[in-house]
């Protein structure tokens, strides 16, 4: 049951099985199940037609129908009249037979104080009723899990079978349905949480923690199949092996630290590893996209979620920057507008929401990980005048740059209403130092040389990393994630940028600092290689329940504790009231 | 009055004391608790204060023992021992007594107003007697180095104006510069001297002024006026600075870069989008002036690091002022004399730009015409700059304009023409002009009207927000709701 709040993910999977459950409930015989007449009054007489003929009535509800339809018959499915009843009752619904149903809503109208007097309350109660609609129709749903397959859990993410489901129950019920004409916008409405659930909702730095009173729309106590448990995130895996293949690449071919003596094989080690994750990285996220594409539109709606979108792109342009001297000395160059491409549009996508707003306006999302859609322009800037293209990567750069500066200021103001932004420090923070690293190399590639501009990028981000390494110490305390392979390769993106600049500068200091910064960000992948064989082997939770994909559509209500349930009853029904006189003609 | 306040504020204890051991409903005893323990700092801070009560009776002195480095310690250990017994809360005591020593920042920007941060709003009250004149080194605060800045970027000015060949039909002696070089250094060493008697005497003081949100910014004054003395350096003293003490420099600098700007990024209480404020410049301008005089000295790569640092903060910055975010209190609604460091970044940024590329190219133009911009933007609104109360941070905003009439200079010599040497001389005059009546209203405040070092208030402000001027009944019933609050979530 507490698995099941969002009812709106689920109508698909299950309205099919539902109408025998009802008839049952309605061959009981509730009293006041159907007689309670003030709701229809709502719909203005459109659901006469449902006294005629019973099963198909309380069968209505599960239609995705306007909230006006499901909220009027709400009330005879499960609904506790109160939210601390309905927490007391959970085991009960859980178990969830049809007697202890029946059983609940006797007592609830019994509850319910004036059933039968006037009817202006009881229309206020069945607005009241309404709201907790969500619970009703889950618990339905997990007894209908119980009896059948267990696995209909992941319908509603899954690809196809959902919509099909959708449709045939469209199908059938197409007579009955008043509101044919905003049914499909109601059921995307539906199926994607608005970006204000994912800040309600979750917590923590990448807004991936589930908060206290919230519920998750698939079991929160069973492992998830595989696919949905593996985030976009994962990619930050290739990010990282792939930024280690460059600066290894680097290190090899640097005219001033030839005296390490770095083998480039090396690099053609760490190139095939890279390349061989991100197919494998990228085949378990195309069966995903597959077979879970419901899953997949969820992470791309997720404030946060959206950034790693670019990191296969990022990654591709890293390997074809850091490809070995063995495998190809010049690649083509129709690669580069092939591997663009897709940034371009991302990016279009994505500043273009920054700029006209809606609800994914920067001063709402702004958070370290907007970096990664940043610094793409720059990568494919470096690779484009490494190249030898000359329009192409100024282009890019000049993106880049001015989106860059946009989002510096507005994550070093720290507004207010950016809620995403972590109190303390955090891996994420060390994006903060990719951007100017990857611009300074960038710019020295497309002048020719390491000029003062690149200096200034590259001091930038010189200043921040040492910002960011005095207060090193604040790093712990965080649960470890697969995204944090994405935040090594702006320390990599420092090294290079360093071991560039020394062969501008060369002398002992610089040098020194190279090596340092080398070793640092190779230390860093290695420990972050080690986590993750931990996690992966001996813990087994490197892919933990993916928690930001499965927030509910609408917050839970039924959580609240019994002193706070007047106050919640009566906020609740002015809500209601507010969005029923909004949605309809109730008077 | 003294007093006064920590009868009351016993009082009010004993309120809250009285239904918790009384036989009133278990609901009301705990809310009282809770109310209580979220006192419990006042309390401590009363009773410590009404410990010291029969001393101050007899020692004056006493009453500022809370601000001295070693005493106000010991005395509030002492305090604490006695108090233990009547006080519950021993085991967050040191906590409390730190909290206690140093507001929060909320507490600047409620208990404080005016675009300085100076002035007490008129509901609250000091931890030191308003009435009487405080020793002089806790009246004395770090924004007095404003005038080393002022007389330092003078000699600047003055340097400058001495060995420009486009302005030497004016045949400037540089014994101008040499005086006022003299004087500069006279001013600082005794600035700098009586502050540091006051960061070995009262350091609590000091404390508190760092984290004033405003004064902040005042400790880069110092290093400032550091490298303002090693550019205006007069040729007869010696041809330059050596290279080592640039480093010596630039690390205070550095590592206030570090700490300040860390804060806006990593936030906590003071993130930019609260405490931005016109001062901040005094934070970034260093970086500049630190780039410029690098860059006079033949370094290379230092101070484009500086350059790069501050250009990135600088717009940062820029931008955030001029938003006026609706979180950002401490903007004066009216033109103050603050706005004039809006000048200051882009001049020094100019010129450092020159130095470091090596010619007055187009990179730096644009920051030259930025600051002129801004120049007579604020010049053109310059009749409302009165009304303000005279203070010694006035100086500090003097050297913008110096800087802007350096700028200028530097233009000049690219650009040789009458009209940019009369804007030469016109910016010069003016700087020139500013800093003779700053020093005529401060000869005036400080031997005439004797009011130079009033009490900083800044640094006085009390912990908690003060109770005992509202109406005892309400404010506890007050406290009550905002105590509940932040138990409705936990339910």
């Amino acid at each position: 049951m507490k698995n099941q709040q969002g009812l709106g993910y689920f109508k698909d999977g299950f309205s099919q099985d539902l109408p025998p459950l009802f008839i049952s409930i309605t061959s009981e015989g509730v009293v006041g199940f159907d007689t309670n007449s003030s709701p229809r009054r709502d719909c203005n007489g459109t659901e006469v037609a449902y006294n005629s003929n019973n099963p198909a009535t309380v069968g209505s509800p599960t239609l995705p129908a306007t909230e006006g339809h499901n909220r009027s018959h709400s009330v005879s499915i499960s609904l506790p009249a109160s939210p601390s009843a309905m927490y007391i009752d959970r085991s009960k619904i859980d178990i969830f037979c049809n007697n202890s149903e029946t059983e609940d809503s006797h007592e609830k109208l019994k509850h319910s104080t004036c059933t039968n007097s006037s009817i202006l309350p009881v229309m206020k109660h069945a607005k009241f009723h309404s709201q907790p609609m969500h619970v009703g129709f889950t618990s339905a749903k997990k007894l209908d899990q119980v009896l059948s397959i267990k696995d209909e859990q992941y319908n509603s993410f899954k690809t196809w079978s959902g919509k099909l489901e959708n449709q045939l129950s469209n199908l059938r019920r197409k007579p009955q349905d008043q509101i044919k004409i905003n049914d499909s916008q109601d059921r995307e409405a539906e199926a994607l949480p608005a970006v204000d659930r994912y800040f309600d909702a979750l917590e923590g730095p990448e807004l991936e923690t589930l908060k206290a009173q919230e519920e998750l729309v698939l079991p929160e106590d069973k492992t998830w199949p595989f696919l949905l448990r593996f985030p976009i995130s994962s990619f930050g895996m290739c990010l990282g092996v792939s930024s280690q293949a460059m600066l290894w690449k680097t290190l090899a071919k640097s005219a001033s630290l030839s005296f390490l003596n770095v083998s480039p094989d090396v690099n053609l080690v760490l190139w095939c590893i890279a390349l061989a994750l991100i197919c494998l990285v990228a085949t378990i996220y195309l069966l995903k996209i597959i077979f879970f594409f419901e899953t997949v539109r969820r992470e791309y709606y997720h404030p946060v979620r959206v950034n790693f979108f670019f990191a296969p792109w990022i990654a591709c342009l890293f390997l074809a920057i850091g490809v070995p001297p063995q495998v190809t000395k010049n690649l083509h160059s129709s690669l580069w507008y092939v591997l663009m491409a897709p940034i371009l549009c991302l990016e279009l996508k994505i500043y273009g929401q920054w700029m006209s707003g809606g609800q994914r306006r920067l001063s709402k999302v702004a958070n370290p990980s907007n970096h990664l859609s940043i610094v793409g322009n720059f990568v494919g800037a470096l690779l484009g005048a490494s190249m030898g293209l000359k329009e192409g990567p100024v282009f890019f750069f000049a993106v880049g740059l001015a989106h860059y500066i946009v989002l510096f200021v507005t994550l070093y103001q720290r507004l207010p209403t950016n809620e995403t932004l972590p109190k303390e420090l955090h891996p994420v923070f060390f994006l903060f130092i990719a951007a100017p690293s990857v611009a300074c190399m960038s710019w020295a590639k497309i002048t020719g040389n390491f000029d003062l501009g690149s200096r200034i990028a590259y001091f930038i981000a010189m200043f921040l990393y040492v910002s960011l390494a005095v207060r090193i110490n604040f790093f712990r305390g965080f649960r470890f994630s697969l995204a944090w392979w994405a935040y090594t390769f702006p320390t990599t993106g420092a090294a290079i940028a360093t071991i560039t600049y020394t062969a501008e500068v060369s002398n002992v200091l610089t040098k020194t600092l190279a090596i340092t910064l080398s070793t640092i960000s190779t230390l860093t992948v290695l420990a972050l290689l080690i986590s993750t064989i931990l996690h992966a082997f001996v813990f087994h939770n490197l892919f933990p329940n993916d928690i930001a994909i499965a927030i509910t559509y609408k917050r839970p209500k039924w959580r609240k504790k019994q002193c706070s349930h007047h106050r919640t009853q009566s906020s609740d029904a002015k809500d209601i009231e507010a969005s029923v006189t909004k949605d309809s003609a109730t008077p | 009055m003294f007093g006064d306040n920590a009868v009351i504020d016993i009082g009010i204890n004993d309120q809250q004391n009285l239904p918790e051991n009384g036989d009133s409903s278990n609901a009301t005893a705990i809310k009282h608790l809770r109310n209580f323990s979220r006192r419990m700092c006042a309390s401590v801070s009363s009773a410590s204060r009404f410990s010291m009560l029969p001393r101050f009776e007899s020692s004056n002195d006493a009453r500022y023992d809370n601000f001295k480095t070693w005493s106000g310690k010991l005395e509030r250990q002492i305090s604490n021992f006695r108090g233990n017994p009547i006080e519950l809360n021993t085991i967050s005591d040191s906590q409390e007594t730190e909290a206690e020593s140093l507001p929060a920042l909320d507490r600047y920007l409620d208990a404080l107003e005016g675009p300085e941060l100076d002035t007490l709003r008129a509901s609250e009250k000091l931890v030191l007697p308003e009435d009487k004149t405080w020793p002089f080194l806790l009246r004395f605060p770090i924004s007095s180095f404003g005038m080393c800045l002022g007389v330092g970027s003078q000699a600047m000015l003055w340097k400058a104006l001495a060995l420009s060949p486009t302005m030497s039909f004016m045949n400037i002696s540089l014994t101008i510069n040499l005086v006022l070089w003299c004087i500069a250094i006279g001013v600082f060493s005794l600035v700098a001297s009586l502050y540091l008697l006051k960061v070995i005497f009262y350091f609590e003081a000091v404390k508190r002024e760092y984290y004033h949100p405003v004064r902040i910014n005042f400790f880069f004054a110092p290093w400032i006026a550091c490298l303002f003395f090693a550019i205006g350096l007069p040729p007869h003293v010696g041809k330059n600075i050596p290279q080592i003490a640039w480093y010596v420099l630039m690390a205070p600098i550095l590592s206030l870069d570090l700490k300040i700007y860390g804060q806006w990024m990593l936030g906590g209480e003071r993130k930019l989008s609260k405490v931005a404020n016109p001062s901040n410049h005094l934070a970034v301008v260093g970086n500049f002036v630190g780039s410029l005089l690098g860059a006079s000295l033949g370094l290379k790569e230092g101070p484009i690091f500086f350059f790069a640092v501050g250009l990135a903060h600088y717009s940062v910055l820029f931008v955030t002022l001029y938003q006026r975010l609706p979180t950002n209190e401490t903007l004066t609604k009216e033109l103050h004399p603050v706005f004039f460091l809006f000048i200051a970044a882009p001049s020094v940024a100019c010129t450092a730009w020159a130095k470091i590329s090596g010619e007055f190219g187009i990179g730096a133009r644009i920051p030259y015409f930025i600051a002129m911009f801004l120049y007579s933007s604020l010049a053109v609104r310059v009749n409302f700059f009165r009304g303000f109360r005279f203070s010694l941070a006035w100086w500090a905003y003097t050297f913008p304009m110096a800087g802007a009439a350096i700028a200028t200079i530097r233009y000049a010599e690219q650009v040789n023409n009458l009209n940019s040497k009369a804007l030469a001389l016109t910016l010069s005059i003016i700087s020139t002009f500013i800093v003779s009546i700053l020093l005529i209203y401060t000869i005036l405040h400080a031997f005439v009207f004797k009011s130079l070092f009033p009490n900083d208030i800044a640094i006085a402000i009390s912990h908690k927000k003060s109770k005992s001027k509202t109406k005892l009944q309400r404010s506890t019933s007050i406290d009550l709701e905002s105590c509940e609050s932040p138990v409705k979530p936990a339910q």
